[in-house]
């Protein structure tokens, strides 16, 4: 028995263990009791930390903050609360940072992505610290550790893809969607959740770091995590991180590897289609370049000109004729990924010069939901999503406006990877407009509920629910937009709506906006008072002295 | 305080003497083993505390031992 194991510690003794002896100091800790409130409603037993651990103390001469997620609380799972927790102190260490003051973050990631119960809460929590990653790989290297039993999925799946370093064990795992969810969207001949060879094969930490998508697998010790972290911050502390981690940026070689990578010869399957189809018809109508993108895409992209703004509009749409299966019907998948990360990085590099006026970014958004599927989670879908998260942010942080659209459908994974890091969020006002963080069906087997109670929690907790004017009441949309018709829009209503993105590019150019500034909207202001109160107490209690 | 995954214990003095207790379980219909549970803990030990007990559905043995965990821990 190895009784140095860090899988077996619980969230607080990973943390603990890892610090330096007695430099730990947990802030927010339990008997501060900032639970989650949406929890109980629900008739499940919170906890007092909401399953993480935000500690503070030393790695030798060097500040640093650990944060670790409980994996055997609601399967480590990002609320409301413990998001906020995580976002906020990655804010203050920004904060710090920005202000000459270096602080060390580590993330212990034993998660299974977006607590299912608190839905839009969690994903908007997530948004925040992806932000929060990319802002402050700046400064310091962003640590992230996949060594516990529940591993590191979802939208924290992309977290670790956009973290400095990643250090894994043989006891974690990594992917973007879990095998039982890939099973209920899919069907067990797609992925069968019981086959622990082929998880293991597909996700497991010793497979991602032969696709290079950890860096470092160590043995699962204490003492060789800790050392892991603290040889790769002594690099980081002499080498300045400016905006890119490689992983990220390697568009060449991931393309040449989907490329390479065999897929199912299956036929189009046209007849059968979630989407609307309405990210097509928008962008063709704001972008009136419709006829280079015919047929056969399902990524479009293209630039036009708007009085003096030049615009870059992505959107992405159905191709039934698109090599991987699952990705037929308007998903974001590992090309869509890949592609918006490389037409954004095109822009980024296009215009990286003194005195260029900087594309304006539009993501249109209709997408149904990110790929599930055996190949996707093979090439690593998470780093493709990630590498959209990255783009988008690094698109924002080097001052081009971005504005994002929802004419359809915005869920989970590919709402992350594609909009949720705009400066500003536009919605139209209307029924087809869909948020949410995945399919009632597989809500209902992850949180073991019926689709009844399902849709009857929708009715007591608005994060749950999947209109517009929910998602709206979070602050996550700053303005909803009336159009005539949301499937075929008249010409007026396009021009209205191409106004209002416009009002939203001059305002991102007098300031733009990274994710956590929506939680001071008038919406967020009344319903995410537990992400505000959060932030408000930890930032109390950050700067006492160790 | 103490905490495995599924359950957590916050213990802190109480100052009047009696102790107050509040269990906020997942699993219903077992009054009669928390209250068994806690008789135990409070025969072995002479303290005045306020204790919350949340818990994912632990077993007895477990909530015990994590009550005696969080008492030695709240001595040190």
């Amino acid at each position: 028995m190895n009784i140095d194991s860090f899988a077996e510690k619980t969230a607080r003794d990973r943390a603990r263990s890892l610090l330096d002896a007695d430099t730990f100091r947990e802030l927010l800790d339990p008997f501060v009791r900032l639970e989650s409130p949406h929890l109980p409603v629900q008739e499940i037993v919170p906890q007092s930390d909401d399953g993480v651990v935000i500690a503070r103390g030393k790695f030798g001469d060097k500040n640093a903050l650990v944060l670790s997620l409980e994996g055997g609380f609601q399967g480590g799972s990002v609320g409301e609360v413990n998001g906020a927790k995580i976002a906020g102190a990655l804010e203050l260490a920004l904060r710090d940072a920005r202000a000459g003051k270096l602080i060390f973050p580590v993330l212990i990631l034993d998660t299974g992505g977006i607590r299912l119960q608190e839905a839009n809460l969690g994903l908007l929590a997530i948004s925040e610290i992806h932000s929060a990653i990319v802002a402050l790989r700046e400064f310091v290297p962003v640590i992230g550790v996949i060594a516990g039993r529940v591993g590191c999925f979802g939208g924290m799946a992309i977290a670790a893809a956009l973290c400095t370093f990643l250090i894994g064990n043989e006891v974690g795992r990594l992917g973007l969607n879990g095998p039982e969810v890939i099973e209920q969207e899919a069907g067990t001949d797609e992925f069968d959740a019981h086959d622990r060879v082929l998880i293991w094969e597909t996700l497991g930490c010793r497979r991602r770091l032969a696709m290079g998508q950890v860096d470092l697998l160590v043995d699962d010790s204490v003492q060789a995590i800790k050392e892991a972290i603290v040889t790769r911050i002594n690099i980081g502390a002499a080498e300045k991180q400016r905006g890119i981690v490689l992983r990220t940026r390697e568009i060449a070689v991931q393309t040449q590897k989907i490329q390479d990578h065999a897929t199912p010869d299956l036929e189009p399957d046209a007849e059968k289609t979630f989407s609307s189809g309405r990210g097509r018809r928008w962008y063709n109508a704001l972008m009136e370049n419709a006829a280079e993108h015919a047929e056969g895409k399902s990524l479009l992209v293209g630039d036009a000109q708007w009085g003096t703004e030049t615009i870059r509009a992505i959107s992405v749409v159905p191709n039934p004729l698109a090599r991987f299966p699952r990705a037929r019907q308007g998903q974001m998948g590992v090309e869509e990924g890949w592609g918006i990360a490389r037409a954004i990085w095109e822009a980024i590099d296009s215009d990286n010069e003194p005195g260029k006026i900087k594309h304006a970014i539009v993501a249109i958004v209709d997408v149904p939901g990110q790929a599930f599927g055996l190949h996707e989670e093979q090439l690593g879908i998470h780093l493709a999503l990630a590498a959209a998260v990255d783009a988008y942010i690094t698109a924002r942080e080097f001052d081009h406006p971005v504005v994002a659209l929802i004419v359809g459908k915005a869920i989970s994974g590919a709402f992350l990877a594609h909009g949720l890091q705009a400066s500003e969020i536009l919605a139209l006002d209307d029924a087809g407009v869909e948020i949410h963080v995945m399919s009632e069906a597989s809500v209902s087997r992850v949180t073991r509920r019926s689709l009844r109670e399902v849709a009857a929690l929708a009715q007591i907790a608005p994060s749950t629910a999947r209109d517009v004017h929910s998602f709206a009441s979070l602050g996550g949309v700053s303005r909803l937009l009336k159009a005539d018709d949301a499937d075929e829009p008249s010409p007026q209503s396009v021009e209205e709506v191409r106004s209002e993105i416009l009002q939203a590019i001059r305002r991102a150019r007098a300031g733009a906006k990274s994710p956590p500034a929506r939680l001071d909207s008038p919406a967020a202001l009344a319903s995410r008072t537990m992400s505000r109160e959060v932030r408000r107490m930890l930032e109390s209690q950050w700067s006492m002295e160790l | 305080m103490v905490a495995s995954g599924n359950l957590e214990v916050l213990l802190e003095p109480e100052f009047s003497a009696v102790s107050k207790v509040r269990v906020r379980t997942s699993v219903d219909g077992y009054r009669e083993e928390w209250t068994a549970i806690l008789r135990t803990f409070f025969e072995r030990h002479d303290v005045a505390a306020a204790i919350e007990i949340n818990d994912g559905g632990a077993s007895p043995p477990i909530v015990l031992l994590r009550l005696e965990q969080a008492l030695e821990e709240s001595r040190k």
